[in-house]
């Protein structure tokens, strides 16, 4: 077995190292942002009428769709249903802006500057992206307009939505961010073989954007299969499904199992193209 | 020399194809949600499948082509101090601003054209030259309306400077209230007469409807009161820019 080096760290010590220094850079963020007053108030404005917009919109879809003969499986998905999904997707935005945000803008370090500073500093280059990146005051604001968001549908529509269910909802709302978050790895990882991804980027934001404030188990069935494999029905979807309790004991235990096994694939296949990617990397650029 | 091209070609290959692939995947959820509410109804508000996917189809091609962008473009050059650049030209700011985007908006209107003839030989049976000349027609004037309407979003710089959350609140009110997502008629009785009082139906809503061959009453009367909210809006215009100019100092609005 080969010698351990001196300064060579477990990975729960690295993991935490790093968490360490992101969370300092995260604090810093936040002392930035908050000078900002103007942009608090209007990033509250913005989420407000964003989800007023498409809150409309499904209530416009679903009363068109009253008459489907698919109703039946659309119309689980009552408007204080559909309401409260729209609060855990406007909760997955907000986890996104604390977290993987910064991630969208990988391939700019890749190919146009700046990945060989991150390279030299004592954190890993992608918690000391993310931790640059991202957007906690948004993020923090965000989940607090979301969760109230929630309990309003839930205290509108008399919804019966217990603790358990509401915590289970909100596990599986950050193991899906989770996996967003490893597949935005995988997926950036390749622009150091292939060049810039903006419009890449562009693609994973349209599928944030319209995607997940969809109630995804409506669709074809071979569309779901892809939502379940590339993990976007476990961003909104599945967590709303939890905690309005829509799914069964054996259901909820199965959806759990399939997320575990989909984040150590996912963590695979984000380890290992990101690995690969900075074998490639030159400071000139990718 | 040539490997070095290739390799700068190569660079943005990928970033092509990802943009060629945006289309496709944005029309493919109105495409797999409206085959879901249909399922079992042949019209909705005028609709039937066929319309309402090229009413979808035509919306995508619009929220691409038209120049939203124009609002960021002219608030950073106010609030960056790029301005003074443009203003020692010997050419307006406005007209060379808004010839900039006609020129792109031409190029890409021109292949989106081509895609909706296709579609529109596939999807609707009444397709005509008529509607093709109807839609192009509406689509150049929903373009003057944008335009006017970001350049005058984005001379609000000078007053309020960064303003990320105007520019957001055009493009959620141009979705919903354009018809950017569905078409406004089957908005319930009483709203949807609002919202065709309101001037962002000429954004999407007019062009998509025509060019779906959905029924728009009394086509004549709705040119003209689009024509009056687009000499509306650039005097608005003409007005912010005299004001804002003297506002502004090349260090930054």
């Amino acid at each position: 077995m080969a010698a351990k080096e001196p300064f060579e760290e477990s990975w729960f010590r690295n993991i935490l190292r790093n968490l360490k220094i992101y969370l300092t850079m995260q604090k810093m963020r936040v002392l930035v942002q908050s000078e900002k007053k103007l942009m608090i108030i209007g990033t509250v404005v913005n989420m407000v009428i964003t989800f007023a917009v498409y809150a409309g919109f499904w209530i416009v879809v679903l009363s068109q769709a009253a008459n489907s003969s698919l109703f039946g499986s659309l119309g689980k998905w009552g408007l204080g249903e559909t309401i409260v999904l729209l609060s855990f997707a406007e909760m997955a935005f907000a986890l996104d802006n604390l977290t993987f945000y910064g991630l969208y803008s990988l391939d700019s370090y890749t190919t146009e500057y700046g990945l060989e500073y991150e390279l030299v500093k004592p954190i890993d280059p992608i918690f000391s992206i993310m931790g640059k990146e991202s957007e906690p005051l948004e993020g923090v604001v965000g989940l607090s307009l979301s969760f109230l968001m929630f309990v309003g549908a839930v205290m509108a529509y008399h919804l019966n939505v217990g603790v358990i269910n509401f915590l289970s909802g909100a596990f599986a709302l950050i193991l899906g961010n989770i996996l967003m978050g490893m597949v935005t790895i995988s997926l950036s990882s390749a622009s150091l073989f292939v060049g810039k991804l903006e419009s890449l980027n562009s693609l994973l934001s349209a599928f944030y954007t319209e995607f997940i404030r969809a109630p995804l188990d409506v669709f074809p069935s071979l569309f779901r299969i892809f939502c379940y494999v590339f993990p976007l029905i476990f961003v909104a979807t599945i967590p709303a499904m939890l905690a309005l309790g829509m799914l069964s004991c054996e259901q909820t235990l199965l959806t759990f199992v399939a997320e575990a096994l989909l984040i150590v694939f996912w963590n695979r296949v984000s380890y290992v193209s990101w690995k690969r990617a900075l074998k490639r990397y030159t400071p000139t650029g990718g | 020399m040539f490997l070095l091209s290739l390799k700068e070609f190569r660079t943005y290959t990928a970033d092509f194809v990802g943009r060629l692939l945006y289309f496709p995947v944005e029309f493919g959820f109105f495409y797999l949600l409206f085959s879901v509410v249909y399922s079992g109804q042949t019209f909705i508000a005028g609709f039937s499948f066929n319309m309402i996917i090229l009413y979808s189809f035509t919306s995508v091609i619009l929220m691409d082509v038209l120049p939203f962008r124009m609002a960021l473009e002219v608030e950073d050059d106010v609030v960056d101090g790029d301005l003074i650049y443009w203003l020692s030209k010997p050419v307006d700011y406005q007209p060379f601003v808004f010839s900039y985007h006609f020129a792109k908006f031409l190029f890409k209107l021109s292949l989106g054209l081509l895609t909706y003839v296709i579609a529109a030989s596939l999807f609707l049976a009444d397709f005509s030259m008529f509607r093709l000349g109807l839609f192009t027609a509406s689509a150049l004037l929903s373009f003057v309306f944008v335009c006017l309407f970001c350049y005058i979003i984005g001379l609000l710089a000078f007053w309020v400077g960064r303003n990320y959350w105007l520019r957001n609140l055009l493009s959620v009110a141009i979705l919903i209230l354009g018809g950017g997502l569905i078409p406004l008629s089957w908005f319930p009785k009483g709203v949807d007469t609002i919202l065709q009082i309101l001037p962002f139906q000429f954004t999407v809503y007019l062009p998509a409807s025509i060019a779906s061959g959905a029924t728009v009453y009394s086509l004549a009367t709705t040119f003209f009161v689009m024509a009056v909210w687009i000499a509306t809006l650039f005097i608005l215009s003409i007005w912010l820019w005299k004001r804002g100019k003297d506002k502004f100092e090349s260090a930054g609005g």
